[in-house]
């Protein structure tokens, strides 16, 4: 079991006006509505999701995604640079289930802290 | 208490797939149909992120995106093509509850909280 606090990757990548484009009208987005607020879910192009399941030590077959929640704290625009390690902050048996909490800080490229966005990954029990 | 509420368009496999090229995701349980259902499932279905992406951005055309300060969801149900949702928020001031349901049977697929920058509402 890998301790609270390990960091399980980094992520850095520019906030492009085209993958902008394509998330808002995935979601059907209506004009003028902004940056979109869980844009962040983004950084899963610039991540090995396979390898934070082999470092937290879990099985693949038992893992769903349980929630999560984003902090806005300054603004983020096409042509930034978002950079945030993804830090295992909490895990949590509920019954036979257990929940890790993972957090990513995103910076901008001037160090600013835009946006903090927590993943809740549980891992069901054996059946 | 007050609320907003929206319906959606039924979510289409183009859309799920769209959302997979902007997101990242490319599990193939949620585009490739054959592998879905070979896992036990009736068809693909859409990943959490695209529900809670919908959701958001009915957020942010209720209240602006600037004046949200924390927007938070869980997984409560699957997903599936030919779904119209219902997008809902209810509270007042700056706490709102939200929630995601399927038109057709009325279940809950998606829960959630919305924190505002100020009371105005």
């Amino acid at each position: 079991m890998p301790d609270l606090g390990i960091v399980v990757d980094e992520v850095e990548f520019p906030v492009e006006q085209g993958k902008l484009r394509e998330f808002a009208h995935a979601t059907g987005a209506a004009d003028g509505n902004g940056m979109p607020l869980t844009f962040t879910a983004v950084a899963g192009h610039w991540r090995d999701q396979a390898a934070m399941v082999k470092l937290l030590g879990l099985d693949l077959r038992r893992i769903v995604v349980g929630g999560a929640e984003w902090e806005y704290h300054a603004p983020i625009r096409a042509g930034d640079r978002l950079r945030g390690q993804r830090v295992l902050v909490a895990r949590e048996q509920k019954k036979e289930m257990t929940l890790f909490t993972l957090e990513t800080r995103f910076h901008r490229q001037d160090g600013e802290l835009a946006v903090i966005q927590r993943d809740t990954v549980i891992e069901l029990p054996r059946r | 208490m007050s609320s907003r509420e929206r319906v959606t368009e039924p979510i289409t496999r183009t859309q799920i797939v769209r959302f997979a090229g902007a997101a990242g995701d490319f599990n193939p349980m949620h585009h490739d149909e054959p592998f879905a259902q070979a896992a036990g499932q009736p068809s693909v279905f859409a990943m959490g992120q695209l529900t809670a992406a919908i959701l958001a951005d009915a957020v942010a055309g209720w209240f602006g995106a600037d004046r949200v300060a924390g927007y938070g969801i869980r997984f409560r149900d699957k997903v599936w093509p030919g779904d119209r949702l219902v997008l809902r928020a209810v509270g007042d001031g700056d706490r709102w509850e939200l929630s995601v349901s399927r038109e057709a049977d009325g279940a809950i697929v998606l829960t959630g909280w919305l924190r505002l920058r100020d009371a105005r509402a």
